[in-house]
């Protein structure tokens, strides 16, 4: 984010302060999703200079830190709320760009280790492959496991909403609870692929889905009722973040962000997202994603389908700086 | 080898990594015909009329072709989920070879997505994700050769997404006197359809419907490269017959079946083979009836009336709707039961009571 972008963040944050509606977790006996129409749309934004340059315990203490802040910005117990009654939870990580544009999985380590102190018994991290796990660093660590859905399979019911129709993987019917882990980045159909482009790795048939800039299938994939049901809450790692050229990584339009976005609501963060990566294009002199034919409009339409919050002004943006 | 063994791992195992260059699977890894490069290491696909543009390590619509760096490749070469010994019958192909066998193969993937398709357990998924086994051109001409199967067909899923496997396996067939027959939606440009037909002995063709809606709707397609590539199989002279898929209240109307019936006589021909088979509930179509055999019988009286000399309907065998009639004296050529041929009177191609020749590949 340069000056220009985190001032205008600010003010925007500042204007819609007064209508920020703090999040009230789970309604009744069930727990709510983050795409229920209670979900608190404030983004917060962390950073930490050189982040993206730790290595080892240094770099997940650091995250740690980050999630403490951000969740501490969120509201002090809105964490264990958002959890409340969810035993396993799954942490859906982006990995199709291996190590240098995925998350990291120290970023994991000190998510994990958060959710087991609210009262969570089991966390995994989870990708279409084991390899692409591998691929990014991810072990079986002590605070987490890993799971392939090559290795544990899709479930058989076909699960549909609107022109999206798809078997699930069983990494996440296996569990109540959902995490999208993506990347602050840059996709060539879908304009960017953050929080809820994430979600097409949880289907089976996610090639089938691409055409239109991926409009309205991303929001029609995160309506999937399993999907929607689980998710809790949106972490972006932008230790390193990518303009243009994804989703592969290409070094050439990477840049350290050195931090990490979190937002119980998935629209709310994805079109925060979206702002951030065009800010990074203008710097650049880059064509606007619209400009580049390949404009993330889902984000709109998941917002209109009641998944979260699309409209900017209505967005609270917090960032803090550790 | 079993189709249903094959599948029987399906969704319950995804055996393989997810890219092309892992070495467990390379084997299956080809690189594309029919692809050209542009910027970003992003390459566009030139097989098929969807025309995907592809970015690194990302796969086109198909889920079988990927680009990995820059450079398009088919993770399925060689990599057959189904292989069965079908009567030529069943493809439908019923001017091909009446009463011989077919060694028929598959791989995963389609580049349509037909909410009603009925392999939808193949064509629905990407490589990985289904058990497969290795077997490579020359492995499919043996083993269609030693099961004295008259032709190899490339069927179950979209043959067309399979194009490399396909054609090399053409060509070691015919290498050992085994014919090839492409059972397809006909989605594919014109290039490699061009270089394909040569090799292949004839092409079944599902025609949809006859609307550009049902295409877009229910297909993922569009109805017009479908009726081009009709064209250009019946302008090479590669047999061709059609199947049309009645669906209840999608695709039967009475103005539709007319008008599909009377393009195919005016471009194509009165004496291509069309057969119009029985729709039954499945994948994302559960919501509709098994078509009436009185739609089908519909469909069949339009179509004569508009000159087709050669209707069948599918999917209800025993009702005579099977059987092969001659158009000049109405004499039972070829008797059929589902796929079973009981009879077949035909002299040399020709109806053995009035003479007249019979179009087809009779030897």
């Amino acid at each position: 984010m340069n000056r220009r972008s985190f001032v205008h963040s600010l003010s925007s944050a500042a204007l819609v302060g007064a209508f920020h509606v703090p999040c009230d977790g789970g309604t009744g006996g069930r727990p709510s999703g983050a795409l229920s129409p209670d979900t608190d749309s404030t983004v917060v934004i962390v950073r930490r200079v050189g982040l993206s340059q730790l290595k080892g315990d240094g770099r997940t203490g650091a995250y740690r830190t980050l999630l403490e802040e951000a969740f501490s910005t969120l509201g002090k117990t809105s964490l264990a709320q958002r959890v409340s009654g969810r035993n396993t939870i799954g942490l859906k990580a982006n990995c199709l760009a291996g190590r240098p544009l995925s998350p990291s999985p120290e970023l994991a380590q000190a998510l994990s280790g958060m959710l087991r102190d609210v009262g969570v018994r089991e966390v995994t991290v989870w990708e279409r492959t084991m390899r692409e796990l591998t691929r990014a660093g991810f072990t079986a660590r002590g605070s987490f496991t890993i799971i392939g859905t090559d290795a544990v399979g899709y479930g058989r019911t076909i699960y549909e909403s609107g022109d999206v129709g798809s078997l699930l993987s069983n990494a996440l019917l296996n569990s109540d609870g959902l995490v999208s882990v993506g990347m602050l980045k840059d996709h060539d159909l879908a304009g960017i692929s953050c929080v809820l482009k994430n979600l097409y790795g949880t289907i089976h048939n996610p090639n089938k889905y691409h055409d239109y800039n991926c409009n309205p299938y991303v929001a029609h994939v995160a309506s999937l009722p399993p999907i929607r049901e689980r998710l809790v809450l949106s972490v972006l790692d932008c230790a390193t973040a990518q303009c243009h050229g994804g989703p592969s990584y290409k070094p050439a339009w990477a840049w350290p962000f050195d931090g990490i976005l979190v937002s119980f609501d998935p629209v709310a963060a994805d079109r925060i997202a979206a702002d951030l990566i065009e800010d990074q294009r203008a710097i650049r002199e880059l064509p606007t994603l619209e400009a580049d034919r390949r404009p993330p409009r889902w984000i709109e339409t998941a917002g209109l389908m009641g998944l979260g919050e699309h409209r900017r002004d209505a967005i609270t943006v917090r960032e803090v700086i550790v | 080898m079993n189709r249903r063994c094959f599948l029987s791992g399906l969704a319950g195992l995804a055996a393989a990594p997810a890219f092309a260059g892992d070495d467990e699977h390379g084997r299956f890894v080809r690189e594309a015909k029919y692809w050209n490069p542009i910027e970003q290491q992003r390459v566009a696909c030139t097989l098929c009329p969807r025309g995907c543009e592809v970015a690194d390590r990302e796969r086109g619509y198909c889920g079988v072709r990927e680009n990995v760096g820059g450079r398009y490749v088919t993770l399925v070469y060689g990599r057959a989920v189904a292989a069965n010994v079908d009567p030529i019958e069943k493809k439908p192909l019923f001017h091909f070879l009446p009463g011989t066998t077919a060694f028929s193969i598959a791989t995963a993937g389609c580049n349509m997505e037909c909410k009603f398709c009925q392999n939808w357990d193949i064509s629905q998924f990407r490589p990985e994700q289904i058990r497969s086994t290795d077997l490579f051109p020359t492995d499919v001409a043996a083993a269609a050769r030693g099961r004295s199967c008259a032709s190899i067909a490339y069927t179950y899923s979209e043959p067309v997404i399979f194009y490399e496997y396909m054609l090399d396996s053409a060509i070691e067939g015919h290498r050992l006197g085994v014919r090839s027959v492409m059972i397809s939606n006909g989605y594919i440009l014109k290039e490699p359809l061009l270089e394909l037909l040569p090799r292949l002995d004839a092409v079944k063709v599902d025609l949809k419907a006859f609307t550009d809606t049902f295409y877009q709707k229910l297909c993922a397609g569009k109805l017009q490269p479908v009726l081009d590539s009709l064209r250009w199989i019946k302008e090479q002279g590669t047999w061709l017959e059609i199947v049309d898929l009645i669906l209840p209240t999608q695709n039967d109307g009475e103005g539709e079946i007319l008008a599909l019936s009377e393009w195919i006589v005016d471009e194509l021909g009165p004496d291509v083979p069309v057969h119009f088979s029985q729709f039954h509930p499945t994948y994302r179509i559960r919501n509709l009836p098994r078509t009436p055999v009185s739609t089908l019988e519909r469909c069949y009286r339009i179509a004569k009336n508009a000159g087709l000399n050669f209707v069948y309907l599918g999917n209800v065998p025993g009702l005579g709707y099977e059987n092969t009639l001659c158009p000049g004296c109405g004499t039972t050529l070829i008797r059929r039961v589902g796929f079973t041929v009981l009879s077949n009177t035909l002299k040399e191609g020709a109806c053995p009571s009035c003479g007249r020749a019979i179009p087809g590949v009779w030897s």
